[in-house]
């Protein structure tokens, strides 16, 4: 079966997010008071042949520290199976 | 939190103070008195290193943060060399930009303008996937800060080698303008100016500058590692260098933070803080982190109170944070208050004064073995593939920011940037663990004398050095021993120059999780000035001459890295650089070579390489080459000093002007490219150039 | 022309555009960002450099700007308004000029000298031009020119990365590239954006070759 399986790398809480806070100054302050922080990360989508659910998102877990997608001094990240394909939806 | 303090040092400070310090002033000790801040165990040494010249406007007497030499017409050079070792182990992008950052830092809190970066970074072999990973980083960060904040890199050092396995050296230097009378210090002269703080203070780095004196331990590191923010960083230099006339004292803040920001430009008077006016990134900071945070891209200025809503307006343009935290007072303690309670009260002379160490010393063993069998066609081509094109690494690089780079990175042994008034100044940074780790006193002597070559082969003289002195645990006596040898062989060769030395560091404890030290690596950053005429060098069909004389003095060599150790320490005989940089810069002035390119590492071949892949072939013969031993090994591949490859139409008229050293037509250039020709002896050398200019390329990817 | 060259926060390459700009005898000067005041000029440059920090994207929050309005007004009353790598990026994400500035295809930056081919001589820096082959440096990691309507990319198209002989092909390209473009103008001509840095190629000194190329162009302005 095939697996949509996304990868959201943000910085840890407590690490500086100089992007994140940029945007928020000088972007999202001048459009509305409403929105009160900003953090910017890095997206990937995987699409991933597995048996089950579970199976997918270990892989990709297993892909992000063995072959350094992230920095895990720095980084923290998200593993989310969003939909799959070839069976059910 | 640790505390790196010994309990020798624990008692003194009782014994001092009197009484036993809280958790905070404990912690503000340990920043002041770790070795990065308080040059504890390195400091009887330094002092050694001469520092004095006519031309030195401000040296290490003063202790401050860069040391600055007069360049005429009014302006000042400020020079500075500063590394990033242990974050960049752990987080290579952000600490190989953060380097970068503070050191441009380090140049604006002088009041001056940085005009150019160097960087000389060694990494372990790059058939280990980490040090590739490593390397890319480093290289991605440097770029990523010194672009963003345009000042343009234009030169330095790449080298590979297994000591540097977990322990990779991060080096930068910077170099900035400013007037004689514009300078700023760090320090204040008189009590009663207000402490103003610019930025905002969150958890970065915490115990940076005491993780900086430990060895790395593998253990979660997250406190050390500080996110660099260029933008920031490029209004902080912008706006610093607007309000520089309005202010007393300058100073960044680094290792450990607020607290040894403040302690440090009191310079013996005392201060009062209320760490309730710090401007916080993050609401619930402790006191004691507010203290020693290192936060990166704040600063701290020392002001007249009538002059501090000027400066505080200029950076609210950019709306960048700026608040009064408090006051230099003459009174000499450093008092820090929160919630309207004092929570550090400690004498400024106890926080100034650490004990200083000298441990023990140890000669080294080293172990001796016999000359090798090779061949000779064998041993260049080892020696060649070990040359490499850094081109991959530095077009990451913006290296004409600034419309004032003369020669571009790759194209000399020294940089080459034009000063405000019209003289061109001539960079360049040089080290050599290989031989620092046979004789670190030769080596201190060589490395010294290498740089001043380097500056002659584009028709600089040197006038000011900045040192940096990179070992592993000073508390083991053959480290130590390294150490003061060094210094002694620097110190030595800067005399004999007439050099000042106005400035340097020290990082110790570089040692990995084994315990074993790297190989001794001082390293050295000359800047000199072309007096006449500046060399852009050229390859063409005509004479190749080598100035100097040859030794068979092979050991720390890379042949002897390759084959085998053996041999004798080359000794850096000083007049023999001086003379034949002399008669260099005279044949650059009057106009009569065209490629100069001094002898170091790899030898002559390595020299002749350099020809080679720009195209041209090479034909020389051995018995030309004066040397005290028949053996073409030494020839080849000795790496003593006082050597010069240079091509020139008219040898004889170079001969003239020899003083005390030999000038010999030893070969020719030859359009039959790809051929180094040696005797009757053709070596093919086209696999190799296609290495010199793809490797970096095909080993990143 | 009064010309005025901004400065925003993070941008860098002001001062060389001033001094390239004084060298090819226009009058010049530099104005921050939130004083500029567009009636007193009639051409502006945005120079090259990191406008708030490149984040998001290049250009991006720049272009968000009152001053961005200002320019904008500028370009409609037919004033010229020049880019300069991450001027051109603001340019761009303002809506000023078509199409967009990618990430290099080699995902890097990269900093060389190239040369380039001029295809169009009815702007103000190109008219009159009579070298067809210029040279300059370029420097930037999010350079790659993308349109998606071809023939009005070769319209708009000024100078092209090529050869020294001024042979366009992918060998020369730097950064992938839409038809090797390094810089475009709008339809009229008056608004004009270009990746290569025209002022590190002003001066001698600094120059490979001794060829100073770029005060061809800024000689444009010094009507």
């Amino acid at each position: 079966m095939l697996y949509y399986v996304e990868l959201i790398i943000t910085n840890k809480e407590g690490v500086r997010d100089p992007e994140g806070e940029t945007i928020q100054r000088y972007v999202v302050n001048r459009f509305t008071n409403e929105i009160l922080e900003t953090r910017a990360g890095k997206y990937l989508l995987f699409k991933v042949n597995a048996g089950n659910q579970q199976e997918a998102e270990g892989l990709v877990k297993k892909l992000a520290e063995e072959m350094r997608l992230y920095n895990p001094i720095v980084h923290k990240i998200e593993v989310k199976v969003i939909k799959s394909e070839n069976g059910s939806n | 939190m640790k505390i790196t303090l010994s309990s020798y040092e624990m008692e003194v400070v009782r014994n001092k103070l009197g009484r036993e310090p809280n958790e905070a002033e404990w912690m503000t000790i340990d920043a002041l008195w770790s070795e990065h801040c308080s040059y504890k165990s390195s400091k009887t040494f330094l002092k050694s290193l001469p520092s004095e010249g006519e031309n030195v406007v401000m040296g290490i007497e003063d202790w401050q943060d860069a040391g600055a030499i007069d360049v005429g017409d009014g302006w000042a050079i400020v020079l500075k060399v500063e590394s990033h070792n242990h974050p960049s182990a752990i987080d290579p992008f952000n600490g190989a930009a953060t380097g970068v950052g503070g050191i441009i830092r380090d140049i604006i809190s002088k009041g001056a303008r940085p005009i150019a970066l160097l960087d000389m970074i060694r990494v372990g072999n790059l058939s280990l996937s980490r040090n590739r990973w490593l390397l890319k980083n480093i290289i991605s960060g440097i770029g990523f800060y010194g672009n963003s904040i345009g000042v343009p890199v234009i030169g330095g050092e790449l080298e590979f080698d297994d000591t540097y396995n977990d322990n990779p050296l991060v080096d930068v230097a910077a170099v900035g303008v400013v007037k004689k009378d514009k300078i700023v210090p760090s320090v204040i002269k008189e009590p009663g100016l207000k402490i103003v703080l610019v930025g905002l203070t969150g958890l970065d780095g915490l115990g940076g500058a005491s993780f900086a004196s430990r060895k790395l331990s593998g253990e979660d590191e997250i406190g050390a590692v500080q996110i660099a923010d260029p933008f920031a960083g490029k209004i902080v230099l912008d706006v610093t260098l607007e309000v520089a006339d309005k202010v007393e004292a300058i100073k960044d803040l680094g290792g450990g933070g607020l607290v040894v920001g403040i302690t440090e430009m009191a310079n013996g008077f005392g201060a009062v803080v209320d760490l309730d006016k710090v401007p916080l990134r993050v609401k619930d900071l402790t006191p004691e982190e507010i203290l020693i945070s290192e936060t990166q891209e704040r600063m701290i200025f020392a002001v007249k109170e009538e002059k501090v809503e000027e400066v505080c307006k200029a950076f609210e343009y950019y709306e960048y944070p700026c608040a009064v935290i408090g006051e230099f007072v003459k009174e000499p303690f450093i008092k820090f208050y929160y919630n309207g309670k004092e929570f550090v009260n400690l004498p400024s002379e106890l926080l100034l004064s650490p004990p200083r160490f000298v441990w023990n010393v140890k000669k080294k063993v080293k172990s001796y073995g016999s000359k090798p069998e090779v061949g000779l066609e064998e041993s260049v081509k080892a020696i060649v593939s070990n040359l490499i094109s850094k081109e991959w690494a530095y077009s990451q690089f913006d290296y004409e920011v600034g419309t004032s780079t003369v020669l571009k990175p790759g194209e000399a042994d020294a940089g080459l940037i034009a000063l405000p008034n019209g003289k061109l100044l001539a960079i360049k940074g040089d080290a050599n663990p290989d031989l620092c780790n046979e004789d670190a006193y030769e080596c201190g002597k060589a490395i010294v004398a290498e740089a001043y070559r380097n500056l002659a082969s584009v028709g600089a003289i040197g006038i000011g050095l900045v040192d940096h002195l990179q070992f592993g645990d000073p508390r083991k006596p053959e480290v130590y021993n390294d150490f003061i040898e060094a210094i002694r062989g620097i110190a030595e060769a800067s005399k004999f120059f007439s050099i000042p030395i106005v400035g340097g560091k020290v990082s110790f404890y570089n040692e990995n999780k084994n315990g074993i030290p790297i190989k001794p690596t001082p390293l050295v950053v000359m800047a000199g000035l072309v007096k006449d005429k500046y060399l852009r060098n050229k390859v063409d069909e005509t004479y190749v001459t080598l100035i100097g004389f040859t030794r068979d003095e092979m050991r720390g060599s890379l042949f002897t890295k390759i084959f085998g150790s053996y041999g004798e320490v080359p000794k850096t005989r000083l007049n023999e650089d001086y003379l034949s940089s002399q008669l260099v810069i005279e044949a650059i002035n009057d106009q009569s070579i065209i490629f100069a390119k001094d002898i170091n590492r790899g030898g002559l071949i390595a020299s002749l390489f350099s020809i080679l892949v720009k195209g041209m072939g090479v034909e020389i013969n051995l018995s030309r080459i004066p040397s005290d031993s028949e053996d073409w090994i030494a020839k080849l591949f000795s790496e003593n000093s006082g050597r010069f490859i240079v091509l020139t139409s008219e040898p004889e008229t170079l001969s003239k002007k020899a003083k005390g050293i030999h000038v010999s037509v030893i070969g020719r250039v030859t359009n039959n490219q790809n051929i180094l020709k040696i005797d009757d002896k053709e070596i093919n050398l086209e696999k190799q150039i296609s290495n010199y200019y793809n490797y970096l390329y095909e080993v990143i990817s | 022309m009064k010309t005025a060259v901004i400065k925003f926060p993070g941008t860098t390459c002001e001062v060389d555009v001033y001094k390239a700009l004084l060298e090819a005898k226009v009058d010049a000067e530099i104005v921050r960002y939130k004083d500029f005041d567009p009636d007193k000029y009639e051409a502006v440059v945005l120079p090259g450099g990191f406008s708030f920090g490149d984040y998001l994207r290049a250009g991006s929050i720049a272009a968000s700007t009152e001053t961005m309005k200002k320019v904008k007004e500028m370009a409609s009353a037919g004033k010229i308004v020049i880019g300069i790598c991450n001027g051109f990026q603001i340019l761009v994400e303002s809506g000023l000029l078509e199409g967009a500035l990618l990430p290099n295809l080699n995902l890097r930056f990269i900093s060389k000298w190239v040369y380039l081919k001029v295809v169009r001589n009815d702007t103000v820096l190109t008219k009159g031009l009579d070298k067809t082959i210029i040279k300059m440096p370029i420097a930037h990691a999010e350079g790659r020119f993308y349109l998606d309507d071809i023939e009005k990319a070769k319209r708009l198209a000024v100078l092209l990365y090529s050869d020294e002989l001024g042979n366009v092909n992918e060998k020369v390209n730097p950064n992938g590239s839409l038809l090797n473009i390094a810089s475009i103008a709008n339809e009229e001509g008056n608004v004009i954006g270009m990746m290569p840095h025209p002022e590190r190629a002003s001066f001698k000194l600094t120059s490979p070759t001794g060829d100073t190329d770029g005060l061809l162009l800024f000689r444009g302005l010094s009507k």
